[in-house]
């Protein structure tokens, strides 16, 4: 496989394959990013869409820094997401909280474990935009502190204060979301 | 016992241990941060279907290649406003110069287009009077330089009684200028006619040269072969701006004024003398005086109505 450099070059020089690639290399992890930060799997599949039309858009001016490439491609998605956040206020829509999984056909422990997941998903939502990217670049791409740091242009200090701060936030975003869910079972 | 470390580097380390980074492995911890973060990195993630990968691939490559056909067509726009804005810088920055050059320059062909666009550009008689006597001007500058030199002036000098007599033109066309205009161009042809005497009375520094050039040169040097020029315009600038009084027509071809003892230079406007005189059908000599320096007489000026081409006075 050729290193990303060369695939980014050439891409960069017209080559459409070379951006089929980039889109192969990247799409996943750019959509598991955006879906963790959105409510619906329809809305994280347009706003991956969005990234990579973006990211074609900019491919000329695109120039190699100390950042990696993927970098730029959150920022990105970072923008986007924060965009379609800003939309969905305004138009003050309900969030569709559980996509578009259809819970009645799930077998009952399939069924908790997916409420129990999108209880987790929606707590981080409740994060700041940059806890939120900490957490997922962190602990869903299983990237290192200083990859993170890289990443979002921060030193590996601030990535680790970040990081702690947002599990806090995290666990105590959770245990809310429990006792609500607790308080509602109860009173249903 | 949990323990839950306050310090972040602490944290840092015990995540490290039991989430390492770039792999799947995860070593339960008893610290609550450390278990919420072990539960979202186990937690099954989002993942892309297969169908919707490939419509959103298809998608990119579907921007990727308008992305590459916009730039296709805006490369060879950017290129053309390039070369205009720079053909236009160049242009402008010349134009001092060519306004400023003499005939034997590089940029006088120059200096001709911008006095075509010049004319072209006026579209009123008053306009186009003031045109020809801004090019008279040039003409007689040109000819001052020329001459500054030592070189020929005859030429550009023809050309800038060629302009004045297109001024006169208009100028005698009833109504065609104000009073105010008809004042400023009588005062501003006197004023280059009077440029144009003072070259001529400039001795040129080889008077043997200009003696045998086809083309008389701008002096009162005698020539042999050629008659002695005058730079001196026919018509006086009072008698040729002015709109004649109903009383006093413009002077025709059929006029008695025409004085068939005085020729006029081969390079001066005949203005009906050639037909008049050489023709044979002469019209009694009525004695008037010829202007000093041998021009046309006075009061004949360019065919009434006949204005000289846009470019006209050019050498």
């Amino acid at each position: 496989m050729p290193p990303l450099d060369d695939i980014i070059r050439r891409a960069q020089q017209g080559n459409r394959d070379a951006v089929g690639r980039l889109y192969d290399l990247f799409s996943e992890r750019i959509y598991r990013y955006v879906a963790y930060r959105t409510a619906n799997t329809g809305d994280a599949e347009d706003l991956t869409a969005e990234v990579f039309v973006r990211m074609v858009e900019g491919l000329p001016s695109y120039r190699r820094t100390g950042a990696p490439f993927e970098a730029w491609l959150y920022r990105i998605a970072a923008a986007r997401v924060a965009d379609y956040h800003r939309r969905e206020k305004r138009r003050q829509q309900v969030e569709l909280s559980e996509g578009l999984v259809d819970e009645a056909t799930l077998p009952e422990q399939q069924l908790q474990e997916q409420q129990e997941v999108e209880r987790l998903r929606r707590a981080l939502r409740q994060l700041g935009d940059e806890h939120q990217t900490i957490l997922i670049l962190r602990f869903v791409e299983r990237k290192s502190h200083e990859e993170v740091a890289l990443i979002l242009n921060k030193s590996v200090s601030a990535v680790k204060s970040g990081q702690h701060r947002a599990l806090l936030q995290l666990v105590k975003a959770v245990g809310s979301e429990a006792k609500l869910r607790h308080y509602l079972r109860g009173t249903s | 016992m949990t323990t839950t470390p306050h310090d972040p580097d602490q944290l840092a380390q015990r995540l490290d241990a039991a989430l390492p980074a770039d792999s799947d492995a995860a070593t339960p911890d008893d610290d609550p941060l450390v278990t919420m973060a072990l539960t979202v990195a186990t937690a099954p993630h989002p993942t892309l279907s297969p169908d919707a990968a490939a419509r959103i691939r298809a998608k990119t490559l579907r921007a990727y290649d308008s992305a590459r056909e916009a730039r296709r067509v805006h490369i060879p726009l950017g290129w053309a406003a390039a070369v205009a804005a720079i053909m236009t810088g160049v242009l402008l920055g010349l134009t001092p110069a060519a306004l400023a050059s003499l005939p034997d320059e590089a940029l006088y062909p120059m200096k001709g287009i911008i006095e075509q666009v010049e004319f072209a550009a006026a579209r009123s008689p008053e306009a186009q009077a003031f045109t020809y006597l801004l090019h008279a001007r040039r003409r007689a500058d040109e000819a001052q330089g020329l001459a500054r030199r030592g070189q020929s002036a005859s030429e550009v000098a023809r050309a800038a009684y060629d302009a004045l007599a297109a001024a006169a033109g208009i100028a005698r066309q009833e109504g065609m200028l104000s009073a105010a205009a008809l004042s400023q161009l009588n005062a501003e042809t006197m004023a280059i006619t009077a440029v144009l005497d003072g070259i001529a009375d400039t001795p040129q520094p080889d008077a043997s040269a200009t003696a045998t050039t086809s083309v008389p040169t701008a002096t009162h040097t005698p020539s042999p072969t050629v008659p002695s020029p005058s730079l001196t315009p026919a018509p006086t600038a009072e008698s040729n701006l002015s709109p004649p009084p109903a009383s006093a027509p413009i002077p025709t071809d059929d006029d008695a004024s025409i004085d068939c003892s005085n020729p006029p230079p081969d390079w001066a406007p005949a203005e009906g003398w050639r037909e008049r005189c050489e023709s044979g059908a002469a019209p009694q000599d009525n004695g008037s005086a010829a202007p000093s320096g041998g021009g046309p007489p006075a009061g004949v000026g360019p065919p009434e109505g006949a204005g000289p081409p846009a470019g006209a006075g050019r050498p």
